[in-house]
C-alpha cells in the first residue's frame, strides 16, 4: 500500500472517531452523523482495499485513478452544498416565522403593561 | 357592511426610516382617523421604533432585519391575530398618499375584491420612475397579467389593501424578499380576486428604496423565478 493510501486510510478513520466523538457530544444530530459514517467509510475502504478503486475505475473507464477520486470528490461536495443550501433555506424560513412571533408576542405583552405607551392610543379597536 | 363598522389595521413597514416615519404616521392619523396603525419595526439601527412609539402607536420590533415581504407579512399576522376586516400597507417614506385609504377599501367594503392595488399606472398623470425600473414594471405587470388572466398595470406598487380573506391567505403564505408580482400571482391561485383603483404617488421623503445599485439587478431574477414555481405548482385553492 502507497503512503498516500496510507494517508487516507488513517484521514478515513480520524473522521470516522471525530463523527462519533461529535454525535456523543450531542453535536451533531442522528442523519447527518449516519451520513459522515457512511463517508468516511467509504474513504477507508477504497484506500485499504485498492482492488475495489481499480474495479470502479475499469467501470468507469477513467484513465487514471488519481482523476476517478477527484472526479468523485468534486461530485461529493457540490451534493454536500447543495444539500446545506436547502437546510439553509429552511432554517432561514424558521428563523423568519420566530422573529415575527417574537415582534407580535412582545407588543402583546406590552399591550398589557399599565402605562405603555401603546396603550395611549384611543382610537385601538383591540379586545 | 359599512366602513364605520369596519375595524381597518394600517400596516406601516420601516426599515431606518426615522426621518419620514414621524410625518407619515401623523398624516394617516390626520386623513383615516377612523383606522388603526401598526409599525413594523423591520430591524431598523436607528431611532425609528421610539419616534413611531412617541407618535402613540403601536410598534412590532422584529429582531433582526426580515425584508419587506418578511416584514409586511408580520403586520397581516397581527390583522388576523386582532380579527380586523381590512389591513392597508403604506410605505413609512411617504409615497404613499393617505388620502386614497378610502377609495383603496372602497371595492373591499363593496365585496368586488379581496386585494386593492393603488396603481399609479391608472393615474391620469403618473410619476416618473427610471427607465430600468419603469421597464421591470412593466414587465411584471404584463407577466403577472399573462398569468392571472387579467390586466394588472402596477403589479409592483407597495400601496394595498387587503379584505379578511386575504389577510388570512397571506399571514400563512407570503415571500421575504420582494412580494410584489409574486404576492399577487399566488393570492390569484388561491382564488383572490385583485383590482387595482388610481393612485398617485410621491416621491419619496427621505430613506433610500429597498430596490438600488445591485439588487436591481437581482430583482428580476429572483422575481421571474419565483413566477416559474409558481406556474409549475398545483393549485392552491
Amino acid at each position: 500500500m502507497s503512503h498516500a493510501l496510507q494517508l487516507a486510510t488513517l484521514t478515513g478513520i480520524a473522521i470516522l472517531l471525530y463523527v462519533l466523538y461529535l454525535y456523543r457530544k450531542g453535536k451533531l444530530k442522528e442523519d447527518l452523523t449516519i451520513m459522515w459514517i457512511l463517508i468516511s467509510v467509504a474513504i477507508i475502504l477504497l484506500s485499504a482495499w485498492t482492488d475495489l478503486l481499480l474495479v470502479i475505475n475499469w467501470i468507469v473507464g477513467a484513465s487514471r485513478i488519481s482523476e476517478l477520486v477527484l472526479a468523485g470528490f468534486v461530485a461529493f461536495l457540490l451534493i454536500i452544498s447543495i444539500y446545506y443550501s436547502a437546510s439553509l433555506s429552511e432554517l432561514a424560513e424558521q428563523n423568519k416565522k420566530l422573529a415575527q412571533e417574537i415582534a407580535i408576542l412582545k407588543a402583546l405583552i406590552d399591550e398589557d403593561r399599565p402605562n405603555n405607551l401603546n396603550e395611549k392610543d384611543g382610537r385601538s379597536h383591540e379586545s | 357592511m359599512q366602513k364605520k363598522d369596519l375595524k381597518v389595521l394600517v400596516i406601516v413597514p420601516a426599515h431606518n426610516e426615522e426621518k419620514s416615519i414621524g410625518a407619515t404616521l401623523e398624516e394617516i392619523k390626520e386623513k383615516a382617523p377612523f383606522v388603526d396603525i401598526i409599525v413594523v419595526n423591520d430591524g431598523s439601527t436607528d431611532a425609528t421604533a421610539e419616534i413611531a412609539q412617541r407618535h402613540r402607536v403601536k410598534v412590532l420590533n422584529l429582531p433582526i432585519n426580515l425584508g419587506i415581504g418578511g416584514a409586511v407579512q408580520t403586520g397581516f399576522k397581527y390583522a388576523k391575530l386582532k380579527s380586523y376586516d381590512i389591513a392597508i400597507q403604506i410605505d413609512a417614506d411617504g409615497q404613499h398618499d393617505p388620502s386614497y385609504i378610502g377609495s383603496l377599501i372602497k371595492p373591499l367594503v363593496e365585496g368586488t375584491a379581496d386585494i386593492v392595488i393603488g396603481s399609479r399606472y391608472l393615474d391620469k398623470d403618473p410619476i416618473e420612475a427610471p427607465l430600468i425600473r419603469h421597464m421591470g414594471i412593466k414587465y411584471f405587470s404584463w407577466l403577472t397579467s399573462i398569468i392571472i388572466g387579467y390586466k394588472i398595470t402596477d403589479c409592483t406598487s407597495g400601496y394595498r389593501a387587503l379584505n379578511s380573506r386575504a389577510i388570512e391567505y397571506f399571514s400563512n403564505n407570503y415571500p421575504v424578499d420582494f412580494p410584489d408580482a409574486e404576492a399577487l400571482i399566488m393570492a390569484h391561485k388561491a382564488g383572490l380576486k385583485i383590482v387595482e383603483v388610481p393612485v398617485k404617488f410621491r416621491k419619496r421623503s427621505a430613506g433610500k428604496s429597498s430596490l438600488r445599485s445591485l439588487r436591481l439587478l437581482y430583482y428580476p431574477l429572483k422575481e421571474t423565478l419565483a413566477i416559474l414555481k409558481l406556474i409549475t405548482k398545483k393549485e392552491d385553492h
